[in-house]
């Protein structure tokens, strides 16, 4: 079985004017089954790598794979999206971003959604302008959670909201995800998600300099990863 | 999936347009009864001043509400595009499962369609509102006259009615196709202008249309579209204007066909999201 994702010599520059590349010949095997948190300060290029990973970007050189395949439609059926910003029509209503998912996603669990809904009281009939912040960010989540995809690709998922609503968050992770299924996650909160995480990717000018399981930053150099983070990344 | 794209793409679209041509619509339909109904008749006397100043300024005045229904119905078919694929909303609609030309075609498929429709409807309404039984009858008469003068100038015969009503239909569908693109062309080059898309695509639009006007001015030229020095004893006029519509009609083919290119390599290259 092909690893989840694959990125071999993967660069990407913006322009031939930029000082530096956003990624520098990254190099990165993940498997499947694990939950991987994708670290670094503002511009080491973990949205860089994110956007191409979604096929956002077309890179500079190298390649990058997902499920053994270049990005495209096969890769965005098994990808599940989170990104940083709220990427929602305003116009539309809960209900019909449900049925969009449905429509065009052969993965998407409806039901699931339903349910999920419902646990958090929100009207399916309700116009997304109408929410709050945290609240669309949790319908994003939950459109995202719905579906039965092999890598979920999550940006920032609790950056904007409350922490109560961050337990939640986490929750709704860990319960809908198949062990089979690899999660990416990317965020500044280390402490809050540290306990999730079964590997850890620490990024600096778009490259990776550090790639350990979250067992060994702990077992064998006895730091958590938020303590190893401040280590790796002190000013 | 094509499908499902322009179904989700006119559902957006279509709660505003429908709003703004029915309210054209209505609009067309009060001077109808309250205006034009009573000015043009057998009874009205055009040359007192203030008949002819009235009509002047309906006449006026809707032309204006018209060219604002056709520019803000193209206005909104490019809002529709950029925020659809350029703004937050493009981290769902570029993940979704479908290729960039599935985008760009469904995209064009349903902005063709309002833009024609759009056509359509202005026209009817300017019929709706000023085409009083006095007014077909007169106008009507004078048009079939300018027609058979045609007839009678043309050697080697115009095209019948119904052939002369499909190519118009066809000209006005390829004219909307070719203003779509051009909007969807200059939206995707302009993203590439980090910090200035709006700016960047409102200067592309106005680059790409001036060239569209030299070239179609030197094809023009160069296939004597343009020759003023005429021998009126052999110049045709019915057939010196079909042969330039045809040409337009043939450059119109053409742009489309590049503007489509141009998009699909953006948005398959050259995409990047804020």
């Amino acid at each position: 079985m092909n690893p989840i994702l694959e990125c071999r010599g993967l660069t990407k520059r913006y322009s031939r004017t930029s000082a530096a590349n956003a990624l520098d010949h990254l190099n990165l095997t993940l498997e499947r089954g694990q939950i991987v948190g994708l670290l670094g300060p503002n511009g080491s290029g973990k949205t860089t790598l994110i956007k191409l990973i979604n096929n956002l970007l077309v890179p500079t050189s190298g390649t990058v794979l997902i499920d053994g395949k270049q990005p495209g439609v096969k890769t965005k059926m098994c990808i599940s999206y989170l990104p940083e910003r709220n990427c929602l029509n305003p116009s539309m209503r809960v209900k019909d971003m449900v049925s969009y998912y449905g429509d065009f996603y052969d993965n998407f669990n409806r039901q699931r959604a339903g349910q999920m809904l419902d646990d958090l009281q929100i009207d399916e009939r309700s116009r997304l302008k109408t929410l709050s912040k945290g609240t669309t960010e949790k319908v994003q989540l939950i459109l995202v959670m719905s579906r039965d995809a092999d890598l979920y690709v999550l940006d920032e998922p609790i950056g904007g909201v409350d922490p109560a609503a961050r337990d939640y968050i986490l929750q709704t992770i860990l319960t809908n995800y198949n062990e089979n299924a690899t999660i990416l996650l990317s965020t500044h909160l280390i402490q809050d998600i540290e306990n999730i995480l079964d590997r850890v990717l620490f990024m600096r000018a778009g490259r990776l300099v550090l790639n350990s399981s979250v067992d060994e930053i702990r077992m064998e150099k006895k730091k958590s990863v938020d303590m190893m983070f401040r280590e790796v990344f002190k000013c | 999936m094509l499908g499902k794209l322009i179904k989700y793409d006119l559902k957006a679209l279509n709660p505003i347009l429908i709003f703004v041509h029915a309210f054209l619509l209505l609009a067309a339909l009060c001077i109808r009864i309250f205006i034009s109904g009573r000015l043009f008749n057998e009874d009205s006397d055009f040359s007192d001043p203030y008949t002819a100043m009235a009509v002047g300024l309906l006449v006026v005045l809707f032309s204006l509400a018209v060219v604002l229904i056709l520019f803000s119905t193209e206005l909104l078919i490019a809002m529709r595009f950029y925020k659809n694929l350029f703004s937050g909303e493009g981290y769902l609609t570029l993940t979704l499962p479908v290729t960039p030309g599935q985008h760009l075609l469904s995209r064009t498929i349903s902005g063709t369609l309002w833009g024609t429709l759009d056509m359509f409807l202005c026209f009817f309404s300017v019929y709706l509102a000023f085409a009083t039984p006095y007014v077909r009858e007169t106008v009507g008469h004078e048009l079939l006259q300018a027609w058979e003068e045609l007839l009678l100038m043309s050697d080697s015969g115009l095209p019948s009615p119904a052939a002369a009503v499909c190519f118009c239909i066809l000209f006005c569908i390829t004219g909307v196709a070719a203003s779509v693109l051009t909007i969807y062309a200059s939206v995707t080059v302009g993203q590439v202008l980090f910090g200035h898309r709006i700016i960047g695509a409102i200067a592309i639009y106005f680059v790409i249309n001036t060239a569209f006007s030299i070239l179609s001015f030197i094809a023009l030229a160069l296939t004597g579209g343009l020759n003023m020095f005429f021998n009126p004893a052999t110049f045709n006029p019915a057939m010196h204007v079909i042969n330039s519509l045809v040409l337009t009609e043939w450059l119109s083919a053409a742009s489309i066909l590049a503007l489509y290119l141009l998009t699909h390599y953006m948005m398959k290259k050259k995409i990047n999201l804020d």
